[in-house]
């Protein structure tokens, strides 16, 4: 043990440690304790991120802070009285142990306020709340899309929304907000006229999906994928696969949109479902692709109709998400010039695939992709396109569990088969398994291992220059550190 | 693979001594570091000539923010030991010490770049990025420079130049020297570089004004005639044997009839905004030329690089009639200011590959001058 | 452009045509500072402006110089350039003060001037002046035995905190000093050539009641007030400042 790591543990930057760890696990109770045993050293832990201070932060902080404070006080009063009273040993020894276990034993009571609040104010509240929306679900005229996968949802339901807004009222959950409080909340805020609803439905444990179905009553159901993900909850991908797939039984096989271009999601498949991938959608047959750094391009028709689309979206995986988008958007009675038009509207979202220009070089910031089918679609799009030098920059996925070694050997072949001339990589307990992938591809470009991500985040301008190709994807948190 | 020690060497009593802590910082400190294959030791010479070595050096708002002082009051100076290497020296109780596998100047103008401490590091047989002592010691003296590239066949403005000793003495006497020149002119002192003290004149009375101004510099006062219908383009290069250029690039001036310190290091910086561009506010990159003529440009620059002796970076400026499609040597700079990274990355090298390939063109020359024989057994001593 | 008078490098500009005016910039500043009232002048008068030794891009003196020393200055300067008369001189701030001490004793001539913002009135606040004395006192007597940086870094926080830029720029504290001792309020009241005074009515710098002073004491001087907050009148009252200008030597 350290100097640093004991002065971090008694540093009066302590709580603020503590409160900043609750935060960025959510205030969720696992994941904190997981994360504070494996911690040694506090002072590093709010180094890439800082501590936002909302009232719920600054309570917490002033929690830990004046329980600490009466320990320590505690403690000195019983050293005191031990040392004056000469034959009160066990107050002196008492004493001492308060004051050496302070940062443990309130790093750990500050889950209790959490819990209480949670059992006794927050999940009745929820209850009722999610009742109230199954009836305005239930109730709402417009047709209501829910989108479910391992990935890519988020991506689908945004191109869906751009190309639907452009003869449709539409509305959609935002962001990740995607689970049943979330739903919730969703159905509060809608006004009843919306022609369509589009819900996004963020699995975590088994049954999640087939009771955000129940709930939300869709009309149509799309399916983006399956890949290992959550596999703390769902322990197998057939479970996870299982759940997943009961959006298509809640439909009875109307409606339902699957990717083709998801191995693990072929065996769900049940005839009457509709598949969608780079080669079309049911009837509808992709053609003429054209793909570059600015964006992706095709024809899409089915007997004698035909359009072309482009969009600002990057990488051949994209044209799946597309023409479904251009067909349900058909389907629900947008013009040709309407799809066409929204289509063209679809760009990349923040970090997501999105290229900008740095230093007369490329770079497609993927850093909020984390998962193994992104790696696959972002490496592919790096081996088309054309670039002087092509660097790939990756901290490697996170949420692998026992699979972490599987899936970082996999990424280090994929990377391989992109042949970039530069591989970075940043410093962590996947590392290793990313490097063995490499090898046992034979990568034969430079390897570079950052052990301070933000300096060359920060200073990506001098690392690379004109007609430089650079894919960054996922960058984790500090929560894994 | 073991880390190189690199000190990089900057500041030092020059005029152009901020524009070096600029060049040092942001073009070789921190692409150094990004490169992950050295460990590197910011050198920082003061006003006065103190040597001092701290990683806190390599922060720019040292410098900005006005607290350098109070620094260098707290970190003692470095010493230095030359033992058949070249070693860095922190004295105290308990000294330490950093043998420095390649030393990267990153020093304009005077005590740096003119060839002095390429000889100290010389020396000190310690590999060394860039220019060697005597073709930075030619290259830092314009009169110099330019009677070595006349020798080799390249065009250069006529000119005349004089030690300023002798024009307080006798201004009649020079003047009449330079009555053979035709006006417009351009007033220089030999030896400093960033376009300090640089004046164009169209009469004698500007011109005595001029010259007085580069005399109160330097002992050496070069007067050219200025090329007509100019365009004015500078063509960095890197190697040792095997030279490789960057774009011919072509500065753009606003309102101001050269490329003086103002426009260079000042609003040039602020003008792009970022800063990072430094000195290259305005240029056409590659400059906008005929492409015979940029053909021309280029091997104009190898050539001079190569008469001048120059080894791993320099920049030769180059003047151009539009005209009469003559290109002219202007001058060299030993170590172009922020290394011409922008020129470099437009190029298709970034800074962190740049600086990797100065390293090992440093290398490169200590290696190939060690082959060289450098002495040889004699019994002179056993017959004294 | 550059010379060289009195051995120091002096940094200039002179354009445009007509009747020639000298631009005299303020303590910490140098001529850039007049560059938009330049543009809108040059049309119809010849401008010389000049870095005043120690800023810009002129050397800085070698000695600790008084306002005397820059007055001498400027007049070798107009000498060496061989230019007609100066009609008038524009002075803002300390050069303002320049100008008056320059004029009144007789180092320069000028048919007209103009005061922007001009100092040299030295005693209109004295509770400002008594604080920042005060303290320098007492800094100096209690930190003797300090390492010189350290004190240095002190000096700067103290008189930032009291609102003095005599810290500006480091290098010229002696002369800072000098200059700042030196009232020229005598020198004003011998000045007969026509003045213009152009001060702003909340200038954190220069109190509306200096202008009001010197207007007082020059006899053939004509004082107008812009409401502006700033002490730079002539770049954020731009307008106002030149057709003010214009309308004067005119």
């Amino acid at each position: 043990m350290n100097i640093r790591i004991i002065t971090s543990l008694y540093s009066p930057r302590f709580p603020a440690a503590v409160t900043y760890m609750l935060q960025a696990s959510e205030y969720q109770s696992a994941p904190y304790l997981k994360w504070l045993w494996r911690t040694a050293d506090f002072s590093g832990v709010a180094r890439r991120r800082t501590l936002k201070r909302t009232a719920k932060a600054r309570l917490l902080e002033l929690f830990l802070a004046l329980g600490m404070l009466l320990e320590i006080l505690a403690g000195l009063s019983l050293i005191a009285y031990g040392a004056l009273s000469g034959d009160n040993a066990w107050a002196w020894e008492i004493g001492a142990a308060l004051l050496i276990a302070y940062p443990f034993i309130w790093s750990h009571l500050v889950v209790l306020p959490l819990e209480f609040g949670r059992v006794l104010i927050v999940e009745p509240k929820l209850n009722k709340d999610i009742k109230a929306a199954k009836t305005i679900y239930q109730n709402h005229p417009g047709v209501k899309i829910a989108v479910a996968g391992s990935y890519g949802k988020t991506t689908m339901k945004e191109l869906l929304k751009t190309v639907l807004s452009e003869g449709l009222k539409v509305k959609a959950t935002i962001a990740n907000k995607n689970v049943l409080s979330e739903h919730a909340k969703f159905a509060k805020s809608l006004s009843g006229d919306e022609d369509v609803l589009i819900i996004e439905y963020g699995e975590g444990a088994p049954g999640d999906v087939k009771r955000f179905a129940f709930n939300t009553h869709p009309t149509h159901g799309i399916i983006t994928g399956l890949a290992p993900a959550h596999l703390d909850k769902y322990k197998t991908l057939e479970a996870a696969g299982a759940d997943i797939f009961s959006l298509g039984e809640y439909l009875n096989g109307k409606n339902v949109y699957v990717n083709a271009e998801s191995s693990q999601a072929k065996a769900y498949i049940k005839p009457g479902y509709i598949t969608y991938g780079s080669k079309g959608v049911g009837e509808w047959r992709v053609s003429e692709v054209d793909l570059n750094i600015h964006g992706v391009s095709f024809s899409l028709s089915a007997g004698k109709t035909k359009l072309n689309l482009s969009s600002k979206l990057l990488g051949e995986h994209q044209i799946g998400a597309l023409s479904l988008a251009a067909v349900i958007g058909l389907e629900l009675g947008l013009t040709h010039d309407q799809v066409i038009a929204g289509i063209a509207k679809s760009k990349p979202f923040m970090h997501r695939m999105q290229p900008y220009e740095l230093a007369g070089a490329w770079v497609i910031d993927d850093t909020y992709n984390g998962n193994i089918e992104g790696i696959r679609a972002g490496t592919a799009l790096l081996r088309e396109l054309p670039a002087r030098r092509k660097i790939y920059v990756t901290p490697g996925l996170v949420d692998q569990g026992q699979d972490t070694k599987r899936i970082h050997n996999l990424m280090g072949e994929l990377i391989a088969d992109a042949k970039p001339d530069l591989v970075v990589l940043m410093r962590n307990s996947v590392t290793g398994f990313i490097k063995e992938g490499l090898i046992s591809s034979s990568y034969s470009g430079e390897l570079q291992v950052v052990d301070d991500p933000l300096n060359f985040y920060e200073h990506l301008d001098q690392i690379v220059a004109a007609g430089d190709l650079v894919l960054m994807q996922n960058d984790w948190t500090d929560n894994y550190a | 693979m073991k880390k190189l020690a690199v000190a990089v060497i900057f500041g030092s009593r020059s005029t152009e001594h901020d524009v070096s802590i600029i060049t040092a910082i942001s073009s070789v400190i921190k692409p150094l570091e990004l490169s992950g294959r050295y460990n590197v030791y910011p050198v920082y010479i003061d006003k006065q000539g103190r040597w001092f070595s701290d990683p806190g050096l390599a922060s720019i708002e040292l410098y900005t923010k006005g607290n350098l002082e109070a620094f260098l009051a707290r970190i003692k100076p470095l010493q230095l030991k030359m033992n058949g290497s070249f070693e860095l020296v922190w004295p105290g109780l308990r000294p330490k010490n950093v043998k420095i596998d390649v030393a990267f100047p990153a020093t304009h103008g005077t005590h740096g770049e003119d060839g002095e401490l390429m000889g100290l590091l010389e020396m000190a047989n310690v590999a060394y990025v860039g220019c060697d002592m005597p073709s930075s010691a030619i290259a830092m003296d314009k009169a110099l420079c330019k009677s070595v590239v006349l020798s080799e066949g390249i065009l250069t403005p006529k000119y005349v130049w004089f030690y300023s000793r002798d024009f307080s003495r006798d201004n009649n006497a020079v003047l009449s020297k330079l009555s053979e020149l035709k006006y417009p002119l351009f007033v220089k002192p030999v030896h400093l570089g960033s376009s300090i003290a640089i004046a164009r004149v169209g009469n004698p009375k500007e011109l005595i004004n001029a010259i007085e101004v580069a005399a109160h510099y330097d002992d050496k006062v070069l007067v050219e005639e200025a090329v007509n219908n100019l365009i004015e383009v500078t063509v960095p290069i890197i190697g040792n044997d095997k030279l490789r250029p960057a774009f011919v690039e072509q500065p753009l001036l606003k309102s101001q009839d050269f490329f003086d310190f103002d426009s260079k290091y000042l609003h040039g910086g602020k003008k792009t905004g970022s800063g990072k561009n430094g000195s290259q506010g305005y240029s056409k990159l590659p400059a906008d030329l005929p492409p015979k003529l940029y053909k021309e440009a280029e091997a104009t620059a190898l050539a001079v690089y190569k008469a001048i002796g120059c080894s791993g970076i320099a920049r030769v400026d180059l003047l151009i009639d539009g005209k009469t499609k003559k290109v002219y040597f202007n001058e060299v700079n030993p170590l172009p200011g922020s290394l011409y990274a922008h020129n470099w990355r437009a190029k298709g090298l970034s800074n962190v590959k740049l600086v990797d390939e100065l390293i090992d063109l440093a290398l490169e020359r200590n290696i190939s001058e060690g082959k060289l024989a450098t002495g040889f057994k004699s019994s002179y001593l056993k017959q004294y | 452009m550059n010379v060289i008078v009195d051995n120091l490098d002096i940094h200039y500009e002179l354009k445009g045509r007509g009747r020639l005016l000298m631009l005299l910039h303020g303590w910490g500043d140098d001529y850039h500072t007049y560059a938009g009232l330049m543009s809108e002048l040059e049309h119809s008068y010849q401008l010389l402006a000049l870095d005043l030794p120690g800023f810009g891009g002129s050397e800085p003196p070698k000695q600790s110089w008084n306002l005397d020393n820059y007055a001498e200055l400027t007049a070798h300067f107009m000498a060496k350039l061989g230019l007609d008369p100066i009609y008038a001189i524009i002075g803002h701030s300390n050069g303002g003060a320049l100008a008056i001490r320059a004029l009144a004793t007789g180092v320069l001539k000028a048919n007209k001037l103009v005061l922007l913002a001009s100092a040299g009135v030295r005693n209109s606040q004295p509770a400002k002046r008594l604080a920042t004395k005060s303290v320098a006192k007492v800094g100096k007597a209690t930190t003797f035995w300090l390492p010189e940086a350290r004190r240095q870094q002190l000096r700067e926080k103290l008189y930032g905190s009291v609102g003095s830029d005599m810290l500006a720029v480091p290098a010229l504290e002696e002369t800072f000093k000098l200059t700042v001792k030196q009232d020229v309020q005598a020198d004003a009241a011998q000045l007969k050539l026509a003045t213009l005074i152009i001060n702003a009515n909340h200038d954190p710098a220069i109190p509306l009641k200096d202008g009001e002073r010197f207007h007082e004491l020059i006899k053939n001087s004509r004082l107008e007030v812009l409401p502006s907050s700033s002490h730079f009148i002539h770049q954020t009252k731009a307008k106002e400042v030149v057709s003010l200008i214009e309308d004067f030597l005119s």
